[in-house]
């Protein structure tokens, strides 16, 4: 045995061939399926041999629909990703799986590793929401500016959803309970083939009738919801006379007739909450402005008795009087400081003006000529030099009272003495 | 719960507003005191007489 397995060996070798060892071929398998193709893609087909382990991880077939040409990948999807499945799925259901296909070496199998699945066709239905959300935002549907105040007390509240169900009774309860009005309603399909246009119906009937208008359907799954997400029931809404308050689903359940209405409550009972006021705080509003009421009268009477002291003191004889003497003397007093002031006034004039008169004397030169200086000139221009003058020259002698012409016999500088 | 209710409030605090402004005289003020004393009446007995009724729409 040996000796022929050694030399086959030795045969296949001396062919140029190489022998591989399995985890060299598990090597180049998992290598071939690493192949863009095959990872991260969406594969449709139906669920068959589901099992959930112990593990929490799911174990299933994927096949193809029509059994002609059968073919089956072995599916799993680890717990982690299982968990945030919002549905259970089953043997025959027909599914749009993501994720990749590997190859599972220590039991020679590939098998295609789950990531998501999602029921097939409402993948289609989310894609057709997105379309018309995309169509009634462009019309303005979902617009801020369209959205209106609720009425603060309305007489009449309007609802639209199933009368069978706990919606109802919800709603009921919580305005029995905060504040009783009437409650009218207009029964309507909320799921179904053609639950979209009686809502809708629902709506116009209702509108016109009261005061505000709840529109609201417990929770479910997304086809559930799926006729609050119809351009129909959007446009009913936004049709509406009255504000519209919407509760579809559960709070992360989010449906076009949310973006539409004109507020979205969280459910049921919150949106019959937002729409009535509160009863016991009315009642306490009331308490409050019945003792505003009654303070502001009495400030308002404190404020009338104050100023009438007021009147009484200044009209008082005593009162007068001083007022009276406070009067003359100040007049007298301001007679006092005019005269005072008058007189101190003119004196200060005079004096100024007697300087005023000596300053002008002194500078005369008329009145220097009569205290015996004279002026002297020669060809008509005042002489104020003996350097000016010289021997024979003529001049005219100005005095106080009279002119005389004079010869010079002689001139001598002061320098020269 | 009405109209009624929510124009009894809103002359309510047109009331309070005149009574504490200064200009207003006193037979003024108190002859709104007065009033303002029957609105509030008014409205607690529309809030007592507040009554859960039910009308259900026929469908089409």
């Amino acid at each position: 045995m040996d000796w022929y397995q050694s030399s086959l060996s030795q045969e296949i070798q001396g062919h140029g061939m190489e022998i591989l060892s399995v985890s060299q071929v598990s090597a180049i398998i998992g290598g071939v399926l690493d192949d863009p193709r095959l990872q991260d893609v969406w594969v449709r087909g139906e669920i068959s041999n589901f099992k959930v382990h112990g593990s929490g991880h799911l174990y299933f077939s994927l096949g193809d629909k029509d059994g002609q040409k059968s073919a089956v990948i072995s599916c799993v999807m680890w717990r982690r990703d299982a968990q945030q499945l919002q549905f259970s799925p089953h043997d025959g259901m027909d599914v749009l799986v993501f994720g990749s296909v590997g190859h599972y070496a220590p039991h020679g199998r590939y098998q295609f590793y789950v990531r998501d699945i999602r029921h097939a066709g409402l993948g289609e239905k989310h894609l057709l929401v997105e379309r018309w959300k995309k169509e009634l935002s462009s019309e303005g549907c979902f617009a801020l500016e369209r959205k209106r105040p609720l009425p603060p007390y309305p007489a009449r509240v309007g609802v639209v959803t199933s009368e069978t169900g706990a919606v109802l009774q919800d709603i009921r309860n919580v305005i029995a309970r905060r504040y009783p009005v009437e409650l009218v309603v207009a029964p309507t399909a909320v799921q179904g083939e053609s639950a979209h246009l009686e809502i809708a119906r629902a709506l116009q009937r209702i509108d016109g009738m009261v005061d505000v208008i709840v529109i609201a359907r417990g929770g479910g799954s997304f086809e559930d919801l799926f006729p609050f997400n119809r351009p129909e029931v959007v446009r009913a809404i936004i049709c509406c006379s009255v504000p519209v308050v919407s509760a579809v689903g559960h709070e992360v359940d989010i449906t076009l007739a949310d973006f539409a209405a004109d507020v979205r409550a969280p459910t049921p009972s919150a949106a019959a909450e937002v729409v009535v006021p509160d009863q016991a705080a009315l009642r306490e509003s009331l308490a409050e402005t019945s003792r505003k009421l009654r303070t502001s009268l009495l400030a308002r009477l404190d404020r009338a008795g104050t100023d009438l002291a007021g009147l009484r003191e200044r009209f008082s004889p005593r009162r007068m009087e001083r007022r009276f003497n406070e009067r003359r003397e100040a007049l007298a007093e301001i007679t006092g400081r005019l005269q005072r002031g008058l007189g101190s006034c003119l004196a200060l004039e005079r004096e100024r003006l007697r300087r005023a008169r000596e300053v002008l004397d002194a500078r005369n030169p008329v009145q220097l000529l009569k205290r015996g200086y004279c002026l002297l000139s020669k060809d008509g221009k005042i002489v104020r030099s003996s350097w000016q003058i010289g021997r024979g020259d003529r001049l005219e002698v100005r005095m106080g009272d009279g002119k005389l012409q004079v010869n010079v016999e002689g001139v001598r500088h002061d320098q020269e003495v | 719960m009405t109209r009624k209710y929510e124009d009894l409030i809103k002359e309510l605090k047109e009331i309070l507003q005149k009574i504490e402004d200064n200009q207003t005289g006193l037979d003024e003020a108190i002859a709104l005191y007065e009033r303002g004393a029957v609105l509030i009446k008014e409205a607690e007995e529309l809030l007592a007489s507040a009554e859960l009724k039910i009308t259900m729409l026929g469908r089409d």
